[in-house]
């Protein structure tokens, strides 16, 4: 259990006036004692009946209490956001869990569920969910004339998202796909009629990315909302979107309500104004970091090895949170040209992991598998032993089955794309085409491009079902990172960025790449729909061992072990236990409830 | 008509061999031109260095390797960067892109601006006002946005950056160029060999460009640093070399200056490199512009 927050608050509040108002210390000391004596953070978010390892229901509201209000909070950002469609959206995926409202979001270290715009859920049957929404939930006031928000607003959101796909959504299939209908029973009750059951339902709609969005602004802008700033009920609303960055401020009307989230009260303290500066030279994003001009540093952004976090360590006003890494890293192939196994086996054993491990995570690394290794405790990943047994490095027996298989004709060249804004991806590009340089002896091109075209490149073709301009892409996807059947499966999965990014995809022209993206689809349903949680871990492990074996569509690259999250320590309510994993939700945090001390 | 006996003397004096002309040439110039020397000596150097790599380094400059951010010690010279690299390896292989892009950069943009640079000066009227107009507008864009645009459309590499920084270039030699042939096309020698018959290709090229050439060698001299420079700001701004490649503009790009506050020598060698070079490319360009430019004899500015 957390230690309780209002706890610590209200502690600290005594602490500072009893400095500043001497006398006043006692009367003001004592209404804190009392409200910190309260219930603690942690007791109503616990439901007892849940199973171990399920999400669990937040429960009771906490008591409502003043606190410190207001303050800006600055941030950094690589690039200008390619798009503002929570749908759609693909380089910044704060902006919907700000602007707009969703379901609830999920806390991956206590396994809770924490409530946005519902109030509660039922599984009725294994495909009926039943969704009841919070009372006098309105859209913001410049969005639909601040109406109230209804079921049928839910069921009209949820009904794009198939519609999105064509306009190369990150939201892919794996996040949606699951549901029939949805339909308003009526204004405060969702019912959603799954296809069929799924493991991970409550997960997925936790995503920032499934929130609500008013008709009537989607309709009047064209049916999508990529230059829309605001058309949702969230807690804060852009009202500034520049080359040099983005400005929110806070909706009061948010903020007025009753929430039953263990981590948001009524009348709690909040951030009035988010600052995103656009900085894209990541040593400038770390020298401001120092400097206090940035108030929570963008590891995206800045790599923050063990080095970077014992420098900031030191840093004075700085906290550097750190936890285990729930992280992947994969490098799809462009499966339209890679059909012949033996050519992807060549490039899997072609670099050297462990040496991987050495340089890019100083030794603090994991081998990297289908499914993450913060899944392995509940036995839902591959162990390492496992992992190291099938991703042996073996640079003499690459070439010989690349050589065999035609390699140097088929790909005389091989391309691959990055970029430099995540330092990560630039970096592993960069050890990979040497090795294979080195290994396989084929020439490797590395192209260097910004954001927006990396991702433009990395989806171009999905219309066409045609080749990528790509061979290899290295990428993460840092969306629900808490779910065990989306995290890197993602990838491998014809309904997730398997298909999108790696052309898997079942109506392929390429008949070896559709039978695979069958195959896929089907250890990856057959998983998903397992509701017994131990039932489901062998089919977990099928599906993994089928992709180690086959030498699958995407090769998860090895992780770092620990992952470190640089802050200013006036930012309060930091997610120390969950930053670890991104955007369950949140984009990091749930950012109603973080505020400023200081 | 009586001949002075000085005169005899001196031409009935047999001329000096050339190498030893050359030597003497040489001689004056490390005397009256001691920075200039010094400038020719770090070029020949860090020459040697480019050409010689292969025997000089200590390790594969691309190589990821085990030691990380090692300050300078025995076996890493210059110590190591973030991959594990050595960075004494790269600052020497890092002179290959800079010496090739700045020799092919000349190369180039002096041909370029020496060719329309005569056409323009010696032509004058429409001809001169289109190419000059052509430049105006080329030199109006600031050159490293303008090199970015161009490195940006062509893809990242040698080639790229060569054609890049050669278009900003050729425009500014070919301004020079033309007004060194506007003063010479009107001089006696001109002139007269117009009156002898010659073509106007033989009087621009025969007669007009060797007496440019004191000019030329100072404009190139001066341009490769600047050609040395726009390549490590171009490669610096990730539209130069491509990733990982040993350049001293990536050596000090962005992934280096995220650790430079940890590994201080991350900057200094490749730094002291660029610098240094770019320093002697200009003292050489200076000492060439005092013994060579013909405006600067008798003008008691060149001792």
């Amino acid at each position: 259990m957390q230690e309780g927050y209002w706890n610590r608050y209200w502690q600290r509040r005594l602490s500072r006036r009893h400095v500043i108002a001497g006398g006043a210390t006692l009367a003001a000391g004592s209404a804190a004692i009392l409200a910190g004596c309260g219930d603690d953070d942690d007791d109503g978010g616990t439901d007892p009946t849940s199973a171990p390892g399920e999400p669990t229901k937040a429960g009771a509201s906490p008591t409502a209490a003043a606190g410190k209000r207001g303050g800006t909070l600055r941030l950094s950002k690589a690039s200008p956001d390619t798009g503002l469609d929570p749908y759609i959206v693909v380089t910044n995926f704060i902006h919907p869990a700000k602007a707009y409202s969703q379901m609830w979001t999920y806390r991956p270290s206590t396994k809770e569920i924490l409530f946005d715009l519902a109030t509660k859920y039922e599984q009725i049957d294994p495909t009926t969910l039943v969704i009841t929404l919070r009372e006098g939930v309105k859209f913001q006031a410049e969005v639909a004339g601040g109406r109230a928000l209804t079921a049928e607003d839910v069921a009209y959101s949820f009904s794009r998202l198939p519609a999105m796909v064509a306009k190369a959504s990150q939201v892919n299939g794996i996040q949606w796909s699951w549901m029939e209908k949805v339909e308003a029973v009526d204004p405060k009750t969702v019912r959603i009629k799954q296809k069929n059951p799924f493991a991970s339902n409550l997960l997925a709609l936790g995503s920032s990315a499934l929130c609500v969005v008013a008709k009537e602004v989607v309709e009047a802008n064209g049916g999508d909302l990529q230059k829309v700033m605001n058309a949702g009920s969230g807690p804060y609303k852009m009202t500034r979107r520049e080359p040099t960055g983005t400005r929110y401020e806070r909706n009061a009307t948010y903020y007025a309500h009753e929430n039953p989230s263990p981590t948001y009260v009524k009348d709690g303290p909040y951030i009035d104004v988010w600052e995103e500066s656009i900085i894209a030279d990541a040593a400038t994003v770390k020298a401001k970091f120092i400097a206090g001009e940035i108030d929570i540093l963008n590891t995206q952004q800045v790599t923050v090895d063990k080095l970077v976090a014992d420098e900031l360590a030191k840093t004075s006003g700085v906290k550097v949170a750190k936890g285990p890494a729930n992280a992947h890293l994969i490098m799809q192939f462009d499966n339209f040209k890679w059909t012949d196994k033996r050519l992807r086996q060549a490039v899997w054993m072609a670099f050297d992991r462990d040496q991987f491990i050495k340089n890019i995570y100083l030794g603090d690394g994991l081998y990297g598998g289908p499914v993450a290794d913060g899944f392995a405790k509940d036995g839902l990943a591959l162990s390492q032993d496992e992992l190291k047994k099938a991703q042996k490095f073996d640079p003499a027996e690459a070439k010989k089955i690349w050589e065999a298989a035609g390699g140097p004709q088929t790909f005389p060249s091989i391309k691959m794309i990055t970029m430099q804004a995540i330092p990560l991806f630039a970096t592993s590009t960069q050890f990979i085409a040497e090795a294979l340089r080195k290994n396989l002896g084929v020439d490797v091109k590395v192209e260097l491009v910004d954001p927006a075209t990396y991702v433009a490149k990395a989806t171009g073709g999905y219309r066409e079902k045609a080749a990528k301009e790509w061979d290899l892409f290295v990428a993460w996807e840092t969306s629900l990172q808490s779910m065990p059947d989306y995290n890197a499966l993602v990838h491998y999965i014809p309904t997730g960025y398997g298909a999108i990014f790696g052309n898997l995809r079942p109506d392929s022209p390429k008949p070896e790449t559709a039978a695979y993206a069958m195959e896929m689809l089907q250890l990856w349903n057959a998983q998903a729909q397992e509701l017994n949680a131990e039932a489901r871990k062998p089919k977990m492990a099928a599906m993994q061992k089928a992709i180690l074996e086959s030498y699958g569509p995407a090769i998860p690259l090895p992780v770092t072990a620990t992952a470190y999250a640089p802050y200013r320590d006036k930012v309060k309510n930091f997610p120390v236990n969950d930053f670890m994993f991104g955007n369950s939700g949140t984009g990091y945090y749930r950012v109603q409830d973080l505020f400023l001390d200081g | 008509m009586a001949t002075s006996v000085i005169d005899e003397q001196f031409y009935q004096r047999p001329a000096p061999a050339l190498p030893r002309r050359w030597a003497r040439g040489g001689l004056r110039f490390v005397r009256r031109q001691p920075l200039g020397t010094f400038g020719l000596l770090v070029i020949v150097l860090f020459t040697l260095a480019a050409v010689f790599a292969d025997y000089l380094r200590t390790s594969d400059p691309k190589a990821f390797g085990d030691d990380i951010l090692t300050g300078p010690n025995w076996t890493h010279w210059f110590g190591t960067n973030r991959d594990g690299q050595d960075l004494w390896s790269r600052v020497l292989y890092g002179a290959r892109p800079s010496l090739k892009v700045g020799l092919a950069t000349v190369g180039i943009a002096l041909a370029g601006g020496t060719i329309l640079g005569l056409l323009a000066g010696y032509f004058g009227g429409p001809i001169d006002m289109l190419i000059s107009r052509a430049a105006d507008i080329m030199v109006a864009f600031p050159a490293l946005l303008f090199g970015l645009v161009v490195a940006a459309w062509l893809g990242p590499g040698l080639r790229s950056v060569i054609i890049a920084i050669s278009i900003v270039f050729t425009p500014i030699i070919m301004r020079i160029v033309r007004s060194g042939v506007l003063q010479e096309r009107n001089r006696a020698y001109v002139e007269a060999a117009r009156v002898v018959g010659a073509s106007e290709a033989r009087v621009m090229l025969r007669h007009i460009l060797p007496n440019l050439l004191p000019l030329l060698i100072v404009v190139a001299s001066t341009t490769l640093p600047a050609a040395i420079l726009a390549e490590s700001g171009l490669t610096f701004l990730g539209a130069g070399l491509p990733l990982g490649e040993p350049s001293w503009g990536n050596d000090l790009g962005p992934k280096a200056r995220t650790y430079f506050d940890l590994a201080p020598w991350l900057a200094i060698f490749p730094g002291l490199a660029l610098s240094l070079s770019v320093l002697a490319f200009n003292l050489l360009g200076d000492s060439l512009r005092d013994e060579l430019d013909p405006r600067l004899r008798g003008s008691g500015l060149r001792e």
